[in-house]
């Protein structure tokens, strides 16, 4: 936990904070939240001659934040990435800690924020921050069969970041049919309204296929730098936390996997957009699966001697 | 006990040998692009002037971040049908060396000012050098100067 604090506080050393993945985009709409007390109705990219749709609930809390604070939203949402690293490794801790015993909750956490590909996504201003957390979480209250909790995680994650909703939503799909687990699919309809209704709000439409990235099939393609920045020993450990997923039947974090692989590829399904951004979320299935791995090879290790 | 310790050393030790491959992937991902007098700049824009900006997606970003004000580039292109046209007229507004060029695409926008800072730009089709040249001719002017970046607008008489 301190490392994940002490490494995420680069956040906050340069001028402003780092601006890679239109962080400064987001910024400069919770500045205007900030400062207008609304949320703008038209946004600021790409000449702001368009409606605002982007999901709402990262630019409010870190605007919640700002005003609360009076800090500058530059330094607030710096701020942000550290408490909500903070967030995601207790996160990523009670997922593991419900497959593996809080060793592997532990490991799980260690392997993240050793993880390159995941630090990368979290040690930036944006909305990935909150919609990290907020997919662990919904899956720790899945598996935890809390329908309450579950069903708020899920429509926060839903209102908080599109690809992470995606991934989440995948999830809960392919664990609804595995499991047959009604809460899981309850959680599940309830992200979907959520999401809907805000795009039906934003923009009148419910039509996600005319949005240019989908549209025009913004992707990057996965290369070896890709999986290399997943993490050496998640990649080693992560086939050992799969055998032991099917074996002790884990189908929580089956699913997990499965739809975060069938989405990072999703050119097998012959769809072939968001390759790289999904990607991301493989690695966190990779990394709970290692740590999962990991704290069995030390069980393995502690019962030979 | 004794177990538990050697549990925790190897632990630490799989940080320590983590560590050089974390730095090698994170740290280009932190930097922050633009130039400290972009910054200041951004701060000047906030206090006195907006409008929709001529810039690349760093520097429309920051205008952004912290003046609030629109940028032809830069942000989420998912709303916008016309945001690769934008891009690649943004494109050809920082490399022309054509002053006409350039004011056509300004009125075709209606855009307020331009961003040239002392750096590369990227306007969504590769980093480029902007071709400040034309900014000389009378029909721009500079409303802002500090050594790493000048704001301009369309002269008056124009």
């Amino acid at each position: 936990m301190l490392f994940g604090i002490w490494y995420r506080l680069k956040a906050l050393e340069g001028l402003v904070h780092p601006t890679y993945g239109n962080t400064m985009y987001h910024t400069g709409i919770i500045r205007a939240i900030v400062e207008t007390g609304f949320m703008p109705v038209y946004d600021l990219s790409y000449g702001g001659f368009t409606k605002s749709f982007y999901v709402p609930a990262y630019r409010l809390f870190t605007a919640s934040v700002s005003s609360l604070s009076g800090t500058d939203p530059i330094v607030s949402a710096g701020l942000m990435v550290v408490a909500l690293g903070a967030v995601s490794i207790c996160a990523i801790y009670l997922l593991g800690k419900e497959f593996g015993g809080p060793w592997a909750g532990a490991c799980c956490a260690i392997l993240f924020v050793l993880s390159p590909e995941l630090t990368i996504y979290t040690i930036r201003p944006f909305p990935e921050v909150l919609g990290v957390p907020m997919l662990l979480l919904a899956l720790y209250f899945v598996k935890k069969q809390d329908l309450g909790m579950a069903v708020l995680a899920s429509v926060l994650t839903a209102l908080t970041h599109q690809t992470s909703a995606a991934v989440l939503g995948s999830v809960l799909l392919v664990y609804s049919v595995l499991a047959r687990d009604k809460k899981a699919a309850v959680a599940l309809l309830s992200m979907f309204v959520a999401y809907f209704a805000w795009q039906l709000y934003a923009l009148n439409s419910l039509d996600i296929f005319s949005m240019r990235q989908i549209a025009l099939k913004e992707s990057g393609k996965i290369t070896l730098m890709h999986v290399e920045r997943i993490g050496l020993f998640a990649l080693l450990a992560a086939p050992i936390g799969a055998i032991k997923a099917v074996k002790k039947r884990h189908w929580l974090l089956a699913s997990f996997a499965i739809a975060a692989l069938l989405l990072a590829k999703n050119e097998w399904l012959g769809i072939g957009i968001f390759n790289d951004r999904l990607f991301t979320f493989l690695a966190l299935a990779v990394v709970v699966l290692g740590g999962v791995g990991l704290a069995e090879l030390g069980k393995m290790w502690g019962e030979a001697k | 006990m004794k177990k538990e310790i050697i549990a925790v050393l190897v632990l630490l030790a799989m940080a320590w040998l983590s560590m050089p491959q974390l730095d090698h992937h994170v740290e280009p991902w932190l930097d922050t692009v633009v130039l400290p007098g972009e910054v200041e700049a951004a701060r000047w824009v906030k206090n006195n002037v907006d409008g929709l900006f001529l810039a690349g997606i760093f520097g429309g970003e920051l205008v952004m971040g912290i003046a609030s004000q629109p940028s032809l580039v830069g942000g989420d292109w998912a709303a916008n049908i016309n945001s690769p046209k934008q891009m690649s007229d943004m494109d050809e507004f920082y490399k022309t060396d054509s002053a006409d060029k350039a004011e056509e695409i300004w009125r075709n926008y209606n855009a307020s000012y331009a961003w040239f800072p002392a750096r590369q730009v990227y306007a969504g089709y590769g980093w480029i050098g902007a071709n400040e040249e034309k900014m000389s001719d009378p029909r721009f002017e500079v409303v802002y100067t500090n050594p790493e970046v000048r704001v301009y607008k369309l002269s008056e008489s124009t």
